[in-house]
């Protein structure tokens, strides 16, 4: 849109290409400074934490999503073009540009031309249908092809650049058979298993190029057309009843409406189905095909507090149930089970003994200032390090709790005051060392733990809220 | 092109007097970012969509002010029907994203929120 926003009236195609050559390069060069920005920083700090015993957490991630959004548009709308007239003026043309196009993008177009018309020739020899990731190597030769016609677009007319205008023929023609291949390799798959977003996408894709074909060999002057026609194909693909989340939406539907009449079908793909479904349209998408109304259980995941990754499994979880395909469902699911490990009080934590206390959830700062001692804290891999100026240092590592605990449930240690919950003691849920005088007890109020009866012999999984830190001066 | 601290700071008014909106919608963008790098997982679920929403939003935007500008309809930076215009822009694109009239105000008043 923004390449043909400002060049919507005839007779201006050198100063559109002028345009569009700019933001090209503006693009690589923003690219270019903010990588090279990042890195150097990257470095700095590095350095800094190096040479200081500084610990940064997180700050590279703060500084690459600052460069990469502030830092990189600022940069890209500095050098977008003013004078719009002036441009319709300006016939220079940067010798790199040909050369890029000439010695890199035709030659990796090639490329992929010889390996697509090697396969279309196997698999006419040997009568199969074609594999599905052609369509990716299609897309490819297409987008290399197109960006070089439009990268040599202005030295078309040159006397020694006559090739251009044979290649440009040769791109499009050769382009016929592929789409064909492209067409018969998606068809399979929509055949088999409907439409869905990323197959919806890829025949637009393919519509496009053929428009594109047609149009270029009928009226080869003309470049406009070419974002025109994909912004125009792009909206028309998001939005409407024509649009890609509309159709495949339908399609699935149907897909799981067969699969739920076949008895024996593949019901594997059915929870798969629902899951993407729930996931992208929400409960209610699903209402035509059952009488249960989902509009209030959907409300009530809503109100939940679960979170939203939680609820999401929960939702399809239901769903699969309501549409008598839960038997079917996730078989690593079926084989486990998640239970959860909290202090008597619960919510409650008892701070009596201590004489300081840190919530390392999140974990605002690298060091703590005790009475004129320094300890540095970090955190990687669940294990929680704090080190004082001599270097010297202790690690309490909540895997080993856990791995403690676990072996406690299963020698029936705890108290379960449900099914899935059992009740342990503050101390159970705790680990603690000492250091410069100082006792440091890390607590994690609630374990929720999920265990695989069929894996035991993979370190389980568990996850926790909450971590604290208590601090005790020890006489 | 000649680099140089005053071409930079040339560079970033300009950026910032020719196209405020673009601007302002990066910065929510790395605010956006910078949540979802301290907070866990669940809060990213909206933060993903903040991004898209800036993501949109900038590119629609841009074409918008292109288009105008080559008109020479708009004098920024007092063109307040301007700022109305991307401002009903980013509340359709949110619309479009989030599928939901609630979630929409929730985000746009949370993209709000955040530079107070």
């Amino acid at each position: 849109m923004v390449s043909f926003a400002p060049f919507f009236s005839k007779n201006n195609h050198n100063g559109f290409w002028q345009f569009n050559k700019v933001l090209f390069l503006r693009i690589l060069t923003s690219a270019l400074y903010s990588g090279v920005l990042y890195i150097g920083l990257a470095l700095a700090i590095w350095a800094v934490g190096k040479l200081w015993d500084i610990h940064f957490n997180n700050l590279y991630l703060y500084i690459f999503v600052f460069i990469a959004t502030v830092f990189n548009s600022t940069f890209f709308l500095a050098g977008i073009p003013k004078d719009f007239d002036e441009l319709e003026k300006n016939d220079s043309y940067p010798k790199g540009l040909k050369i890029f196009t000439q010695y890199i993008l035709i030659p990796l177009m090639t490329i992929y031309l010889v390996i697509l018309c090697l396969y279309e020739i196997k698999i006419l020899f040997q009568r199969t249908l074609p594999d599905g990731i052609v369509s990716w190597l299609i897309m490819g030769y297409a987008v290399f092809g197109i960006l070089s016609l439009l990268l040599i677009y202005p030295i078309r007319e040159e006397e020694n650049n006559k090739w251009i205008k044979t290649f440009s023929r040769i791109f499009y023609i050769m382009l016929f058979p592929l789409l064909v291949l492209l067409f018969i390799a998606i068809g399979i798959r929509i055949g088999d298993y409907g439409v869905t977003e990323e197959r919806y996408t890829i025949v637009a894709i393919g519509l496009w190029l053929t428009f594109i074909a047609f149009y270029s060999l009928w009226k080869s002057s003309s470049i406009k057309f070419i974002p025109i026609s994909l912004c125009l194909f792009a909206l028309l693909s998001v939005y409407g009843p024509q649009s890609a989340p509309s159709i495949s939406l339908k399609s699935q539907i149907n897909q799981l409406a067969k699969i739920i009449q076949t008895k024996n079908g593949e019901r594997d793909r059915g929870a798969g189905i629902i899951t993407h479904i729930t996931k992208e349209y929400g409960m209610t998408a699903l209402q035509p095909l059952t009488k249960v109304p989902l509009k209030p259980i959907e409300q009530s995941f809503a109100n939940r507090e679960n979170g939203y990754y939680n609820n999401r499994w929960k939702r399809a979880d239901t769903l699969g149930k309501i549409l008598h395909i839960d038997d079917y469902y996730d078989k690593d699911a079926i084989a486990s089970h998640s239970y959860s490990i909290v202090t008597p009080e619960q919510s409650v934590v008892k701070i009596k003994g201590y004489d300081y206390m840190i919530d390392l959830m999140p974990m605002n700062a690298d060091s703590i200032t005790i009475e004129n001692s320094v300890f540095y804290i970090s955190e990687q891999w669940r294990t929680y390090t704090l080190r004082n100026r001599n270097k010297k240092e202790i690690r309490l590592s909540i895997d080993s709790l856990v791995t403690s605990i676990r072996t406690d449930i299963k020698n029936n240690r705890f108290k379960k005051i449900n099914t899935d919950t059992y009740v342990a003691t503050d101390s159970v849920l705790s680990i603690s060392k000492t250091l410069d005088g100082y006792l440091f007890v890390i607590q994690v109020p609630k374990i929720i733990g999920i265990s695989r009866e069929e894996k035991d012999e993979e370190l389980p999984s568990y996850y926790f809220n909450n971590v604290i830190l208590f601090i005790k001066k020890i006489d | 092109m000649k680099i140089s601290l005053d071409n930079l700071k040339n560079g970033l008014f300009e950026s910032v007097r020719r196209f405020p909106f673009q601007v302002f919608v990066s910065i929510i963008a790395t605010v956006a970012g910078w949540r979802m790098v301290k907070y866990n997982i669940d809060d990213t679920f909206v933060n993903i969509r903040v991004l898209l929403i800036c993501n949109l939003t900038f590119v629609l935007s841009l074409a918008i002010d292109l288009f105008l500008e080559r008109r020479k309809t708009t004098n920024r930076p007092e063109s307040y029907s301007l700022y109305s215009m991307h401002l009903s822009e980013s509340c359709c694109i949110s619309r479009w994203i989030l599928r939901n009239t609630k979630l929409t105000f929730s985000v746009l008043q949370r993209c709000l929120l955040l530079f107070i």
